[in-house]
C-alpha cells in the first residue's frame, strides 16, 4: 500500500506547476480544385508536433506556444508546402491550399513523415513492429503474424487454442514478457490472449528482443511482445468479418467506433467469436495406434480428437478524445470466455478424452493520456486495469482410450477386455475438478517531460497486486487448507531520451528498480471450527539498467545499439522447494543476472519512385549468469531423505553458471511500384552450453555445444502482388505467398532420428479482393498447401493443408 | 548489407531446390525380420553408458550402446568411446536396459517423453550396428511413463507398479490416520514375440491389523520367476506411517504424515505364475533384516543353481537373503552379510550384484564414509567374500556425494548409483568401471580363478558413465 501511495504521489506531484500561454490552431487542407486532402501530415517541426488531416481535410493542433512558427504540410496527393504562422490568441484557423500532384492515388496513402513503425524501429531498441491492418482482412491469426516476423518462433502444442511458448532468438518461457497496452496480458485472463484476439482489434504488435524499454519492465530478460490495441479515433466506422474454413473453423468479429466531433465523446466496441474442432489429420511418426496386447502401429492416420476450442469476447470503451482535459480518457470493460479441450499432455504419450479447461475474465480499465498537461512538454499516461478471472479444469473420465477414440483393449487373445473405470482417476492422473479465481489490479503510469526540444525525461511506475483462491470442487473440504498468496509488485523506472545533431543521434538511458512482496497465509491447524494461520511475508528487490543508441550517419541509414543489465531474484519456490511435489529446497540459490547486447542497422534505398529496398540486420548477444533452472536429480539417496531410495523424479532449482545465445537476424524488403512487395527474413543463433567445469572440476565435455531443443535457424519469406481493376473497375486484387522454414533440431544431446524435429517447410497461398465500393473485401487462403508434416513441439503434429474463406465489410464515416 | 541479402536469397533458392529434389528419408527402411528368442551363440559384449540431460544433470539424458567382441573386451589397447561411436537407444531419459542370455538382444522401455512406457527390442550386430526390430509395445496404460521392469526369466519380462492411499478422519491438518490401502499392478511381457500376455491389478494383501497400524507398500520392483516358473517374487518398499501422529498439510492443502518405526522384516510380494493370482506377502524374520529389497535400476534377485532365490537388500543394505525353492518362503536359517564376510568395520551397501553359478556371485558395493566403488566375489554357501582390486576404485565418481549447502560442497552423481548389468560369458564376468566423468576400463573377472584382467579402455566424458555390460 505504501508503494501505491507513493505512486499516486508522484502522479500528482506536478499539480502545482503553473500553465504557460498557448493557443490551438485548426483548419482545412484543400487542393487548388477545392478538394479536401485526407491524411496529410501537418506539423510544426521545431515543436515536434504533428497530426494528420481527416477525411474531409480538417486538422487540429493544440497547445502551441505564442509566437511565430513554421507550419509544414505534406502528402502523397499534394506538393509539400510551408507556411509561417503567428499565435497570439487561444484559437486560430489556418486553411491551406496546396497544389495537387499528377498521379492521384487514394488507394495507398503513404505518409512522408515517419510512420509509428519506422519511428520505433529506428529508436535504438531491437524492436520489430508488426502492423495488422492488412492481415486483419485475411484469414490470419495474431500468432501466425507473429510467427512470420523476424526472430520470433511461436511454438504451439497442437491446434488452435493450445498452449503456446514464444521463442525470441533463443530466449523463451518466463524470460519473455507478454503485454497488452503495457499491462501483462495474463491480467486479461487465458480467455483473452494472442490465441484469440483477432488482428482487427489490434493496432500493432511490438516485439522487443532482449533489451526492454522502461515502460515494459518486469522479470523479463529475453524480450517482450507488446500488443497495442486499436487507439485510432479519427473516423466513425463499423467493420464486420466472418470466416469459415477447414476443421470446422468459423470466426466472426465486429468493431465500431463513434466520435462526436463537437464534444469529443468517443465510444468503441468490438467483439469476436471463434470456434475450431481442430480435428485435423495426423500421420507422423508419433501418430500411434495401440493394438490389443500393446503392440504399436506408427504413422497411423487419425483425426485429432478432443481438441475443440471455442472463444467469445467483447471489449467496450467509452470516453472522450481530444478534449481539453485529455487527449484520451476511456473507461473500458472487457469480457471473455473460452472453452478448450485438452487432447494430450505436453507430449503425445497418450490421448486424453473428457479433459478440458474453461476460462472466464471480467476486466475493467481506465485509460488516460494527455500531452502538455498543465504546461508544455509534460505528458501523463495512466493505464489502470482490474480483473477477475477464473480457470476451471475438469478431468473425471477414468477409461483408457486409443488414439482413434475407441477403448483400449488389453488382451491379444480371447474376447476383448478393456480397462474399465478406475474410481478417483482421470486421464492424466488423479481425477480433477478445480477452479482457480484470481483478482489482479495492475496500474501502469508514465509521466514524461520534454526539458527542451529533443530532450525528454520520463518516470514509469507499475503497481500490481494479485491474489488467488484455489477451489478443489471434488473435495471441497480440502480447499480451505490451501495456502493463500498475495503478491504485490512495484516497479519504478526512469529514463532519459535525447536527440542530438538534428535528430541524427538518439540516445536513451534507463534504470529500473523493482520490489516484489509475497504475503503467505498458511493454515496449520483447526481450532474450535476456525483455522489457525501462519502468516509470513517475504520481500525481494532487483535492479537493472541499460541504454540504447540510434545514429543516422547517412540519410535513411541507421545504426542501432542497445544493451541492458538486469537481475532476477529467486522466488520462495526456488529457495524452499515443494518437498511434497518432489521439488527439493536450495537455500543457496543465487539471483540470476542477464546482460544483453544488440548491434543492428537499418537502411532504406529509394532508387526511384518505383524501386524501394529496406534492409535490416541485427546481431544479438545474450549472456545469462547463474540462470535458475529446474534440474532433475538422479542420486538414489538424497540429503534429508536418506531412508528413501529414489526412483521417482526429484527436481531442484539450481544455478546454471552461464548461458549464452549469440546470433544474427536480418530482413530484406523490396517494393516495386507499390504493387509488388517481397520480404525475406531469417534468424540464426547459437544457444550454447557454457558450463565450463563438470561435477569433477574438469573441463566440461559439452562446453560450447548447441543446447538441445532450440529451433536455431528459421527463415520466412513472403510476396504480395497487387492487381488493380481486375474483373471490375476500381477494384483491386492482392495475391499472397508465404513460406516458412525451420531447420531440423535435436531435442536431446544424442543424435537420433527419434529425437530430432525434422525440417519444416510450409507454403501458404492467399488472395483478397476489394470490391469497387471499397466496403467489401473477400479473401481466400490456403495454408500449408503442400501438406507438409509440421511440428512446433517435438512429436506434436500441426495441421496439414487447410482452406479458409473470409468476408470483411466496412462502413466508414457514417453519420458525419 | 547487400551481401547478406544475396546470401539470404541464395539460401532461399537452395532451399527451394532442396525441397524439390530431396528424397524423403524413410524411417522404416530397416529390415526387421531378425527377432524371436536368442538362439545364437554369443558374439559380442555390449556396453551401455549414460550422458547428461539438456540442463546438465549427470547420467540422466539417455543411453548409448556399443558392442565389442570378447577378444576386444580383454584387450587393454582397444579403446571404446560409446559417446562418439555408439548407437543411441530410444529414450528421452536414461532408462533400464536389459539383455538376452547370449547378449544378442537388448530390451529397453523408454522413460518419459512422447514414447514414455514404450518397449523396444534391438538385435546386436557388433560395433554401433543395432537393428531396431520395431516390435514396439506400449506398457504405459499399466505401468506408467517410467516403468519398473526386468527380465524375470529368459524371454519373459515382468513390469510392476504399486501405490498407497491413506484414509484419514478428515481433510487438512490435525486429522487422525484411519487406514491405508496399497495397490499393485503386474504386466507380463513376452520378449520373444513382444506383446503383453497378461496383466492384473489387486490390493496388496496386508492383514487389517497391519494396515491399521500404518503398514503400506508404495513401490515394488525387481520381479523374478522361480525355477519351477510357478511363482513371481517381487521386492517391496515397505514403509509405515506413525498412526499416533496427526496429519499436517503442505501449501497445496494435501495431507502429509510422519513415518513410524517398522517392526516387520524385509518383505516380498508373491503371486502365482502365469495366472498372476493368489497374491501373498512373505516376510523375513525381522531380527535378520528390516532393510527393503526393491533395488534401484538393476536386478538384484536371482535363481541359484540350487533352485533357491537369492535376494539382496539393495541398494542400501549389505545382506543377501534366501527364499526357499521348495516352500517359497524366506529361509530364516540363511543370512549372508557382505559387511561380515568382508570383515568391514564400516557399513557397506550393495549397489548391484549378479549370481554367477554354484553359489558364487559378484557384488558391486560402496562403503560408508569412504569414497569409491568396489568389487567382491562372494561365495553364498561358504558365506565368504573376496575383495577384488581395480585401478581407480577409490574414485568419488563411483560413490558420488550429496551437496552440503553449509560447507559449499557440490553434488557428484555416483556411477554405482545407476549401475545396471554385469555380463557373463563362460567363466568370465565383464564389468565396465568408469567413475562419473573419468575414463576407465572394462574388467574381465574369472569367477573360478578370481583373476582380474584389465580390458578395453573406456573413454568417458563429463557427467557420464558406463552403466552395464550385456
Amino acid at each position: 500500500m505504501k508503494h501505491f501511495l507513493l505512486a499516486m504521489l508522484w502522479v500528482f506531484a506536478f499539480n502545482t506547476v503553473a500553465k504557460a500561454q498557448t493557443g490551438n490552431i485548426s483548419g482545412k487542407i484543400i487542393t487548388e480544385n477545392k478538394e479536401p486532402v485526407a491524411g496529410a501530415v501537418v506539423m510544426i517541426k521545431a515543436l515536434n508536433k504533428q497530426t494528420l488531416s481527416d477525411e474531409k481535410g480538417y486538422y487540429e493542433l493544440k497547445n502551441i506556444p505564442y509566437g511565430s512558427h513554421v507550419l509544414e504540410i505534406g502528402s502523397m496527393e499534394i506538393h509539400a508546402k510551408k507556411q509561417t504562422i503567428t499565435i497570439d490568441k487561444s484559437e486560430h484557423v489556418f486553411n491551406v491550399s496546396a497544389k495537387a500532384k499528377d498521379h492521384k492515388t487514394l488507394n495507398e496513402v503513404s505518409i512522408t513523415g515517419k510512420t509509428e513503425k519506422k519511428k520505433m524501429e529506428t529508436s535504438g531498441f531491437a524492436v520489430a513492429i508488426i502492423e495488422t491492418k492488412e492481415a486483419s482482412l485475411r484469414n490470419l491469426t495474431t500468432n501466425e503474424l507473429l510467427d512470420r516476423s523476424v526472430g520470433v518462433r511461436v511454438r504451439q502444442n497442437g491446434g488452435e487454442g493450445s498452449p503456446i511458448e514464444y521463442n525470441l532468438n533463443g530466449m523463451s518461457g518466463s524470460t519473455i514478457g507478454l503485454f497488452l497496452d503495457g499491462i501483462e496480458i495474463s491480467t486479461y485472463g487465458s480467455s483473452f490472449n494472442l490465441n484469440n484476439i483477432p488482428p482487427s482489434m489490434i493496432e500493432r504488435i511490438e516485439v522487443y528482443k532482449g533489451v526492454l524499454p522502461s515502460h515494459l519492465s518486469g522479470n523479463y530478460i529475453g524480450g517482450a511482445i507488446n500488443v497495442i490495441m486499436k487507439k485510432d479515433a479519427s473516423a466513425n466506422n463499423i467493420t464486420a468479418a466472418v470466416s469459415y474454413g477447414s476443421f470446422n473453423t468459423y470466426r466472426a468479429d465486429v468493431g465500431a467506433l463513434y466520435r462526436n466531433p463537437k464534444n469529443g465523446f468517443t465510444t468503441r466496441a468490438s467483439g469476436f467469436y471463434s470456434h475450431s474442432d481442430n480435428n485435423y489429420e495426423m500421420w507422423g511418426k508419433f501418430s500411434k495406434y495401440t493394438l490389443p496386447g500393446g503392440r504399436i502401429i506408427r504413422n497411423y492416420r487419425v483425426k485429432r480428437s478432443n481438441d475443440e476450442f471455442e472463444t467469445i469476447g467483447g471489449r467496450f470503451e467509452v470516453g472522450f478524445t481530444n478534449v481539453k482535459l485529455a487527449d484520451q480518457i476511456f473507461l473500458g470493460y472487457n469480457i471473455s470466455d473460452s472453452y478448450k479441450e485438452i487432447p494430450h499432455g505436453v507430449t503425445m504419450t497418450k490421448p486424453y478424452f473428457g479433459r478440458f479447461n474453461e476460462y472466464q475474465a471480467h476486466v475493467f480499465s481506465l485509460n488516460y493520456n494527455k500531452k502538455d498537461l498543465f504546461f508544455d512538454g509534460l505528458s501523463l499516461n495512466v493505464n489502470a486495469v482490474h480483473s477477475r478471472r477464473s480457470t476451471y479444469l475438469q478431468d473425471t473420465v477414468s477409461l483408457r482410450y486409443n488414439w482413434d477414440g475407441t477403448l483400449l483393449v488389453k488382451n491379444a487373445e480371447g474376447p476383448p477386455e478393456t480397462y474399465g473405470y478406475s474410481p478417483g482417476k482421470g486421464q492424466q492422473g488423479d481425477a480433477v475438478m478445480s477452479n482457480i479465481e484470481r483478482r489482479i489490479s495492475n496500474i501502469r503510469s508514465n509521466l514524461a517531460y520534454d526539458i527542451f526540444s529533443g530532450h525528454r525525461v520520463s518516470l514509469n511506475h507499475k503497481f500490481e497486486k494479485s491474489n488467488r483462491n484455489d477451489q478443489d470442487l471434488l473435495d471441497p473440504a480440502r480447499s480451505r487448507w490451501i495456502t493463500q498468496n498475495v503478491l504485490t509488485t512495484n516497479i519504478w523506472a526512469m529514463n532519459y531520451e535525447s536527440e542530438l545533431f538534428n535528430g541524427k543521434l538518439k540516445t536513451n538511458i534507463f534504470g529500473k528498480y523493482a520490489i516484489y512482496q509475497t504475503d503467505q497465509k498458511s493454515p496449520i491447524a483447526e481450532n474450535a471450527g476456525g483455522l489457525v494461520y501462519e502468516n509470513s511475508r517475504t520481500t525481494r528487490d532487483n535492479k537493472g539498467f541499460g541504454g540504447t543508441l540510434s545514429y543516422e550517419p547517412i540519410n535513411n541509414g541507421y545504426l542501432i545499439v542497445s544493451a541492458e543489465k538486469s537481475f532476477i531474484m529467486p522466488t520462495d519456490r526456488h529457495i524452499y522447494g515443494e518437498p511434497e511435489n518432489n521439488l527439493l529446497a536450495n537455500p543457496n540459490i543465487l539471483p540470476e543476472m542477464a546482460i544483453n547486447y544488440n548491434f543492428g542497422a537499418r537502411y532504406n534505398i529509394v532508387k526511384s519512385n518505383k524501386h524501394k529496398f529496406m534492409l535490416y540486420g541485427n546481431m544479438f548477444w545474450r549472456n545469462g549468469y547463474d540462470k535458475i533452472i529446474l534440474q532433475t536429480r538422479v542420486d538414489e539417496v538424497i540429503e534429508g531423505r536418506e531412508n528413501q531410495i529414489e526412483d521417482i523424479q526429484v527436481t531442484q532449482f539450481v544455478n546454471l553458471s552461464k548461458t549464452q545465445s549469440v546470433g544474427f537476424e536480418a530482413e530484406v524488403n523490396y517494393i516495386f511500384d507499390n504493387k509488388l512487395n517481397a520480404m525475406v527474413n531469417f534468424s540464426k543463433f547459437n544457444s550454447l552450453f557454457k558450463v565450463e567445469k563438470d561435477e569433477r572440476g574438469n573441463p566440461h565435455s559439452l562446453y560450447n555445444k548447441q543446447v538441445p531443443n532450440e529451433p536455431f535457424f528459421t527463415v520466412n519469406g513472403n510476396v504480395q502482388y497487387r492487381l488493380n481493376d481486375v474483373f471490375q473497375k476500381r477494384s483491386n486484387l492482392n495475391l499472397y505467398y508465404n513460406a516458412g522454414y525451420v531447420a531440423p533440431f535435436r531435442t536431446i544431446w544424442m543424435e537420433s532420428e527419434w529425437f530430432t524435429t525434422p525440417t519444416q517447410f510450409a507454403h501458404d497461398l492467399g488472395a483478397s479482393y476489394r470490391f469497387p465500393s471499397g466496403k467489401l473485401v473477400a479473401s481466400f487462403d490456403c495454408k500449408n498447401i503442400l501438406n507438409a508434416e509440421l511440428y512446433d513441439n517435438f512429436g506434436v503434429q500441426k495441421p496439414g493443408r487447410a482452406f479458409y474463406f473470409k468476408l470483411n465489410y466496412t462502413i466508414n464515416n457514417f453519420n458525419k | 548489407m547487400e551481401n547478406s541479402f544475396f546470401k539470404t536469397a541464395l539460401f532461399g533458392c537452395a532451399l527451394a531446390i532442396g525441397t524439390l529434389t530431396g528424397c524423403k528419408k524413410s524411417g522404416s527402411s530397416e529390415a526387421s525380420s531378425v527377432s524371436g528368442p536368442d538362439v545364437w551363440a554369443r558374439k559380442y559384449i555390449t556396453l551401455t553408458a549414460a550422458f547428461p540431460d539438456a540442463t546438465g544433470t549427470a547420467g540422466n539424458g539417455g543411453t548409448m550402446a556399443f558392442a565389442i567382441t570378447p577378444e576386444q573386451a580383454i584387450n587393454p589397447n582397444f579403446e571404446v568411446n560409446v559417446f562418439t561411436g555408439g548407437y543411441g537407444l530410444r529414450s528421452q531419459r536414461t532408462a533400464r536396459v536389459q539383455g538376452s542370455i547370449n547378449g544378442n538382444f537388448l530390451y529397453n522401455i523408454q522413460y518419459t517423453g512422447t514414447d514414455g512406457g514404450i518397449f523396444n527390442k534391438y538385435k546386436v550386430e557388433g560395433g554401433k550396428s543395432f537393428i531396431d526390430t520395431r516390435e514396439e509395445v506400449d506398457t504405459e496404460p499399466i505401468l506408467g511413463e517410467a516403468p519398473r521392469w526386468v527380465v524375470a526369466a529368459e524371454g519373459i519380462g515382468v513390469g510392476v507398479y504399486a501405490s498407497a492411499t491413506i484414509q484419514a478422519s478428515a481433510p487438512g491438518a490435525g486429522a487422525d490416520f484411519i487406514d491405508v490401502k496399497s495397490t499393485a499392478k503386474i504386466a507380463i511381457l513376452s520378449l520373444d514375440d513382444p506383446k503383453i500376455t497378461r496383466q492384473t491389478e489387486f490390493t496388496i494383501p496386508f492383514t487389517a491389523e497391519q494396515t491399521k497400524s500404518g503398514y503400506q507398500i508404495g513401490r515394488i520392483d525387481v520381479p523374478i520367476l522361480n525355477k519351477a516358473k510357478t511363482k513371481i517374487f517381487i521386492g517391496c518398499n515397505l514403509t509405515r506411517t506413525d498412526v499416533t501422529k496427526k496429519s499436517t498439510v503442505n501449501t497445496n492443502g494435501t495431507q502429509t504424515w510422519s513415518s513410524g518405526t517398522r517392526e516387520l522384516g524385509t518383505a516380498t510380494l508373491v503371486v502365482d505364475y502365469p495366472s498372476l493370482t493368489n497374491p501373498k506377502l512373505i516376510y523375513v524374520d525381522p531380527t535378520i533384516s528390516k532393510t527393503n529389497n526393491h533395488s534401484y535400476r538393476t536386478m538384484t534377485q536371482y535363481v541359484g543353481t540350487d533352485g533357491h532365490v537369492y535376494q539382496a537388500t539393495a541398494t542400501s543394505g549389505s545382506q543377501i537373503l534366501r527364499i526357499s525353492g521348495t516352500t517359497n518362503e524366506y529361509d530364516n536359517s540363511y543370512n549372508f552379510d557382505l559387511k561380515a564376510a568382508l570383515n568391514s568395520a564400516s557399513n557397506v551397501s550393495i549397489s548391484s550384484w549378479r549370481y554367477i553359478k554354484d553359489g558364487v556371485g559378484i557384488v558391486l558395493y560402496t562403503v560408508s564414509g569412504t569414497t569409491g566403488g568396489y568389487l567382491a566375489l562372494v561365495d553364498l554357501n561358504a558365506k565368504t567374500a573376496t575383495k577384488l582390486t581395480t585401478d581407480n576404485e577409490t574414485d568419488i565418481g563411483f560413490s558420488g556425494r550429496s551437496a552440503n549447502t553449509n560447507t559449499g560442497v557440490t553434488a557428484i552423481t555416483g556411477a554405482f548409483g545407476q549401475f545396471q548389468n554385469v555380463a557373463i560369458f563362460g567363466d568370465n564376468i565383464y564389468i565396465p568401471m568408469t567413475p562419473n566423468g573419468v575414463d576407465g576400463n572394462l574388467y574381465a573377472i574369472n569367477y573360478k580363478t578370481k583373476q582380474v584382467t584389465k580390458g578395453a579402455k573406456l573413454k568417458n566424458q563429463s557427467g557420464s558413465f558406463y552403466l552395464g555390460a550385456y
